[in-house]
């Protein structure tokens, strides 16, 4: 599913370089990401997302090198076989849950938005308990439902992989037990693979592995390495 | 509607204060030099045809602006007033139409002049009958349609002043016909005989028979067959069929007043030669032609819309300014929005779509509600200009 070789990562002047020799993801897997701040975690789903290009080294995820692919077909490449979950919902204010969990049906004309589409956002929004609730805004919304809109739009799309970034961080404890029953329930009943980065040491068991990220990167491990908004695509 | 089309609807939909605020800019900004110049051409219009359709006006030496308004507009002016005998000069070269229009029945213009006046502006009964009598009056459309009055109905002068107890009498009208809409001032006006504006001023009266009355408290004096009535004499405030024999005038006829007198002459020469007639330093009146005057009068309201249009580009460059910040705030505002968009696979030509599509929305509307108003505005435009120009 994931495959990574020979892979070396340097943010344009900054003293943070990511190397991986090898990293293998099987399909159906559920794994962990773990490691302290800045080690590069967020960094790593980047990569296999293809928002970041590696300077060495390919990127292998969903039986496509998406290293070597072009901007378009990368972000092709994301929206029909990535579903990406992020730490702060990042759900957008002006749209209610229903066209939130639509959204990537709105942005990119390779996904047709019809009405199966529409019953399998309503059926997802059911699953994870919010189904009467699809019609209010964010604001509206409490931020375990907010996550839960998050984890809906990330799946809508039925990508073969999930990848979330500290799904969990901003959740109270019940919130985050449930929320991570979501991602779980979810990627098990259609065998899709989870990548999750957290930092919350008490939720490692529910993994099947993880994978302690602070050996793959070589600085020390501080806040120099710049959020996603700085790589090189995200700001062309 | 889908994709960064429905995103950005519903992007201006939901943020409702800031797509007012946006649309208000733009809608003022574009509407106000526009209103300006539709109320303009309007105004310009209507007054330049009306002052070309009125060859001459001769009256009160003074002011030249407020003579032709008060003869193409029946204005209440400063302008005073010539005798009722320069239209005997007048007509030594042409046609004299006097025009008296001092006195307002329900606030609208009595207008009071000869037949010739009719012919002249070609108005036409629409309903009812021209007046014959002393007392009667034909109004113009827009005098029936506000005052909702029509023929057979009576309409009272206004006093000068609402203090005026002891001043002039009002005098109840006959209506006995309405004009046809003219678009024009005199949609505006009370037709009445010269007469009937003297009797309101006062220059005539119909009283009872003094000399057969029972009551000799009504009589001051009697001297050699002339009666002097005593001021319990009440003069009549309507002139009907029983009462219009008693009515007389006191004075010269030919000295009564009128605001106006509207020459029209058969040919050049006789305008140039009562045009000189006036023109000589012991002119008691003057003579003036409407065209001239109204264009002088254009000339200066287009100069001082000159300095208006400069102005208004200034607002518009300075709103043009305004939307530019308004949409670079915006961006720093929605980066966490786009990047999460481009995240989950959107391009940046989508990120650039849907701002070109927020700002298309606000135009749109902007220019929707401005088309609208564009659209009342010339439908009400020849109205409000009318009543700019009546007062």
């Amino acid at each position: 599913m994931i495959e990574l070789d020979q892979l070396r990562f340097r943010y344009p002047g900054g003293n943070f370089e990511l190397e991986i020799d090898r990293l293998h993801i099987a399909q159906g897997e559920k794994v962990a990401i773990v490691g302290p701040s800045g080690c590069g975690k967020t960094t790593l789903l980047n990569l296999v997302a293809g928002i970041s290009t590696p300077d060495n080294g390919s990127v292998t995820a969903c039986g496509d090198v998406v290293s070597g692919l072009s901007d378009s077909r990368r972000r092709d490449f994301r929206i029909s076989k990535i579903g990406m979950v992020f730490q702060r919902f990042d759900l957008v204010e002006y749209l209610n849950a229903r066209d939130n969990i639509l959204l990537p049906f709105q942005i990119n004309r390779s996904l047709i938005l019809n009405n199966d589409v529409r019953r399998r956002a309503h059926e997802l929004a059911e699953s994870v308990g919010i189904g009467d609730k699809t019609g209010r805004y964010p604001h509206q919304l409490s931020q375990g439902e907010q996550q839960r809109v998050a984890i809906c739009r990330a799946l809508v799309a039925q990508p073969e992989l999930l990848l979330a970034d500290e799904p969990t961080g901003n959740l109270d404890p019940a919130s985050k037990t449930t929320v991570l029953d979501i991602l779980l329930e979810q990627c098990d009943s259609e065998g899709k693979t989870l990548v999750v980065v957290t930092h919350d040491m008490s939720l490692l068991n529910r993994f099947d592995r993880s994978i302690d990220f602070t050996t793959f990167f070589k600085s020390a491990p501080d806040s120099s390495a710049p959020d996603v908004s700085a790589t090189d695509e995200v700001q062309a | 509607m889908r994709g960064p089309l429905l995103l950005a609807w519903k992007y201006v939909t939901y943020n409702r204060t800031k797509t007012f605020i946006l649309v208000a800019c733009i809608f003022l900004t574009v509407l106000l030099p526009v209103a300006v110049k539709i109320l303009l051409d309007k105004f310009e219009s209507q007054i330049v045809s009306r002052a070309d359709t009125t060859p001459a006006v001769i009256g009160a030496r003074g002011s030249d602006l407020d003579l032709a308004l008060s003869a193409l507009y029946f204005k209440r002016t400063d302008a005073g007033t010539v005798p009722f005998s320069e239209t005997a000069t007048i007509e030594k070269h042409g046609i004299a139409i006097p025009v008296y229009s001092k006195f307002t029945a329900r606030e609208f213009p009595v207008v009071a002049t000869t037949l010739d006046y009719y012919a002249f502006r070609g108005l036409q009964i629409a309903e009812g009958n021209m007046l014959t009598t002393l007392g009667d009056c034909a109004i113009g459309s827009r005098v029936a349609a506000e005052l909702g009055i029509k023929p057979g109905d009576q309409l009272l002068s206004d006093r000068e002043t609402v203090l005026d107890i002891g001043g002039m009498t009002p005098l109840k009208m006959n209506v006995t016909g309405v004009f046809a809409p003219t678009n024009s001032a005199d949609d505006n006006g009370v037709f009445v005989d010269l007469k009937t504006a003297w009797v309101i001023e006062g220059l005539g009266h119909g009283h009872q028979d003094l000399e057969n009355v029972e009551d000799e408290l009504m009589v001051m004096s009697r001297d050699d067959g002339e009666i002097v009535a005593s001021p319990a004499v009440v003069p009549y405030l309507e002139i009907t069929e029983n009462n219009i024999d008693s009515f007389h005038f006191h004075g010269e006829m030919d000295d009564f007043p009128v605001s106006a007198i509207i020459a029209v002459t058969p040919d050049e020469k006789s305008e140039t030669l009562l045009e000189g007639n006036y023109g000589q330093g012991n002119a008691t009146a003057q003579f003036v032609r409407p065209s001239i005057v109204v264009r002088e009068l254009m000339d200066l309201v287009f100069k001082v819309k000159s300095v208006f249009d400069a102005n208004a580009v200034l607002i518009g460059v300075s709103t043009a300014l305004l939307l530019l910040l308004v949409i670079l705030l915006s961006l720093k505002l929605r980066a966490r929005e786009m990047q999460t968009m481009f995240k989950i696979g959107a391009s940046r030509n989508t990120n650039a779509k849907l701002q070109l599509y927020e700002m298309g929305f606000i135009f749109l509307i902007s220019g929707i509600l401005v088309a609208i108003a564009v659209r009342v505005l010339m439908q009400y435009s020849g109205e409000f200009v009318q009543r700019m120009l009546i007062g």
